[in-house]
């Protein structure tokens, strides 16, 4: 009850527009036809109208209306007025509205009822709890549905990416048959000056081939659709197979392709063309970077239930950290090789996402006296054969 | 006319009800230790009359005494206790409201009487062991009884696993156990502690099959999911919209107590097509009302069909006609029918 004399005193609580949500107190009657949603202009008489909008509007603008003094219709005598003093503020997310018979009343009345006018507490802790638990599956809910947008979003971005590879890649074909024949069938041969031209365009299209095969590779790769043809391989003999290959590449930078393999086969369970695209990226990449001169080392090796394959290099060496960094897509993109060459930055991507398909995985270290030695193990029995 | 008499009564009487509920907990001839409990009872049975009131459906009232009585006898009151209670509500009444609305409440007060002079029944169990998944059903809840939630939630979530649709599993397994647990605090056999912790062990089951949810193909159809300021019993909504994102529609769940005004914004951003607002209570049917008002007041969402659900809609079958709304649906399952009467494909 509020505290002051008079015999009219009156307390609303009210939505931000003086809609009544509650009447608190009602002393006098005052309130007696105000309904639930009902303005609380309607406590004025016509002629007071102006003057309650007007109060209604300050209200609006916190921290305090200050005291406005009202003429309302007389409880039990409609036709007769009398003077009322209206104060009130912002509370909780409404307004609280006190009329008092004087500005004394109405502050002291306001003052009373702001603390005893809040939400019932009868909202103990397990609505307080409930509430949270209810906020928490929103978010939960908003978070799993904006993972199945992405992952749908991921899946057009791939599928996207395999058609715009694939239809790239025939006309590229054109071009290098047709740079091909004329640098070598052509009844004419080229001039030094053209001949160099035609020289640009044949390696920059095989560079967009190279591009566009890991494009492919990487969105089939992505979009789950990497099937693994497993068959049980003597590592060794695919290492010693592929650095003879690599070897000649490795010749025109005056580098050299050392393959270290034990006597014993070290048979694993792998997919062997997608294990020779980790050792083409792998000694590719170690070529690439290297100095004229040095020396690369492709060992084999048994640890750990695993056959692991080791390529080591002389060049400028990779931390771990930065390995971490050079697995993402496109991250060593524009990085040159020491003879200029470059890289289509997909390279590394892919040789984790097949390692990790064989159940396997790729790692660095630093080599001694510089340099560093990538490492992928492949798992013995293979991702999918019983232990 | 009477309904609009009933309707002014009811919204005089909800502007007073916690004033009054306080004076009649304090009234002398009553013990002060149980005056905050005697507080909430009575606010409680005032809130449901002003807003069956303000509906003029005194069905709504009487189904809440029949529903106050189950609750109050299971706490160990004497059968006569709510009699009286409601004697008391209209004699206070004379003092608080115009005798015009007195009146009116008075007529609503006697048809709660004459209902709780049937004596009516507590409501049977939700749980059926002949329905489809009833044994699931009835294992999930005894392990959520036992506290058991992982052992619980393994069993709906195997359940997904072996086939079942995720649809089955809400309409026959997590919707009656949820319906049985509050029949189990009704009538005192559950402490409100189990209640919530049920619920939250089935909101985690819901987050968990939430990988079948969201992967239907879109069809390009928006839905907004609410329930009204005050009411935390969301799980129909959430339901109800977990139902529509399996057909297809992108959902949004603003959860329980959304305010008005994100409500309003949520549905003009989102350009949502269509607006399901639950109230699981008669009291909470004014706020349906006031938030449907809200919607359509705004130009940039009056046009959204509106969808209404929950247990006064279904005690009351015009309801929903009267707060505004363009259909209502009793479960989850007749949302989706209605949803797609509201909305049709166009292409």
């Amino acid at each position: 009850m509020i505290t002051g004399v008079g015999a009219f005193r009156l307390a609303l609580r009210c939505d931000r527009g003086g809609r009544v949500a509650e009447i608190v107190e009602d002393a006098g009657g005052l309130g007696a036809r105000l309904a639930c949603g009902e303005s609380i202009e309607a406590l004025a008489p016509p002629e007071g109208l102006e003057r309650m909008r007007a109060f209604l509007e300050a209200l609006a603008v916190p921290p305090a209306s200050g005291c406005w003094r009202i003429d309302v219709a007389r409880p039990g005598d409609p036709a007769a007025t009398m003077p009322l003093y209206f104060t009130g503020g912002a509370h909780r997310d409404g307004l609280l509205v006190v009329a008092a018979e004087s500005e004394a009343h109405a502050a002291e009345a306001l003052d009373a009822l702001t603390p005893i006018a809040a939400p019932p507490r009868d909202g103990g802790v397990y609505e307080k709890l409930s509430a949270m638990n209810n906020e928490l599956a929103t978010a939960q809910r908003a978070l799993a549905k904006s993972h199945a947008e992405l992952r749908r979003l991921d899946e057009q971005k791939n599928t996207f990416l395999g058609f715009a590879a694939h239809d790239l890649r025939n006309p590229l074909d054109v071009i290098l048959t047709y740079s091909q024949y004329m640098l070598d069938f052509a009844p004419e041969p080229p001039s030094p000056k053209n001949r160099e031209l035609l020289e640009v365009i044949r390696g920059s299209s095989l560079f967009m081939v190279e591009l566009i095969d890991d494009l492919l590779d990487l969105a089939k790769i992505e979009a789950g659709r990497l099937a693994l043809d497993l068959v049980s391989t003597d590592l060794g003999a695919v290492a010693r197979k592929n650095g003879a290959l690599n070897g000649r590449l490795a010749e025109r930078k005056e580098t050299r392709v050392v393959v270290e393999t034990p006597a014993e086969p070290i048979v694993a369970r792998i997919d062997p063309a997608r294990v020779e695209q980790v050792l083409n990226n792998l000694v590719g990449n170690a070529v690439k970077f290297s100095p004229p001169g040095s020396e690369i080392t492709v060992r084999v090796t048994r640890g750990d239930g695993a056959a692991i394959v080791s390529v080591t290099d002389q060049g400028p060496g990779v931390s771990p950290a930065e390995l971490d960094a050079m697995v993402e897509p496109f991250a060593t993109r524009g990085r040159r090789g020491t003879g200029g060459e470059k890289s289509t930055g997909l390279g590394l991507a892919i040789t984790r996402k097949v390692a990790a398909a064989h159940g396997g995985r790729l790692w660095v270290e630093p080599a001694p006296g510089g340099g560093s030695t990538f490492h992928v193990a492949f798992p013995l029995q293979g991702p999918e054969d019983p232990a | 006319m009477a309904d609009e008499s009933a309707r002014r009564a009811g919204q005089l009487l909800g502007a007073r009800r916690r004033a009054l509920a306080e004076r009649m907990a304090a009234a002398p001839g009553h013990d002060a230790a149980g005056e905050a409990e005697r507080r909430a009872d009575a606010e409680h049975h005032l809130a449901n009359l002003a807003e069956a009131m303000a509906a003029a459906q005194p069905p709504l009232f009487e189904e809440y005494v029949a529903w106050a009585r189950t609750r109050l006898v299971g706490r160990g009151a004497p059968d006569e206790d709510l009699g009286r209670t409601l004697d008391a509500i209209a004699a206070a009444l004379r003092d608080a409201l115009p005798a015009d609305a007195a009146d009116v409440a008075a007529r609503y007060l006697d048809a709660g009487r004459r209902r709780l002079a049937t004596r009516p029944a507590p409501p049977p169990s939700f749980l059926d062991a002949a329905a489809p998944y009833g044994d699931l059903a009835r294992a999930y809840l005894e392990a959520l009884l036992d506290g058991a939630r992982h052992e619980a939630g393994r069993l709906v979530l195997d359940a997904a696993a072996g086939g079942v649709p995720v649809r089955e599993l809400y309409l026959h397994v997590l919707q009656p156990s949820q319906r049985e647990i509050g029949r189990l605090w009704q009538v005192n056999q559950i402490t409100v502690a189990q209640e919530h912790y049920c619920t939250a062990a089935t909101q985690v089951v819901m987050s968990q099959l939430y990988p079948l949810v969201f992967a239907t193909p879109r069809i390009g159809r928006t839905l907004v999911a609410t329930c009204v300021a005050g009411d935390l019993h969301e799980i129909g909504a959430r339901m109800i919209a977990d139902f529509l994102e399996m057909e297809g529609w992108d959902t949004f769940y603003l959860g329980a107590n959304a305010p008005t005004a994100d409500v309003v914004s949520t549905v003009r951003d989102r350009r949502a097509d269509l607006l399901a607002i639950s109230a699981t209570m008669t009291a909470y049917v004014g706020e349906v009302r006031a938030l449907i008002a809200a919607v359509r007041s705004d130009v940039a969402t009056a046009g959204v069909k509106i969808l209404v659900g929950g247990s006064p809609f279904n005690v009351a079958p015009d309801l929903w006609r009267q707060v505004g709304a363009d259909a209502v649906a009793a479960d989850a399952a007749s949302a989706v029918t209605a949803a797609a009467d509201l909305v049709p494909r166009t292409a």
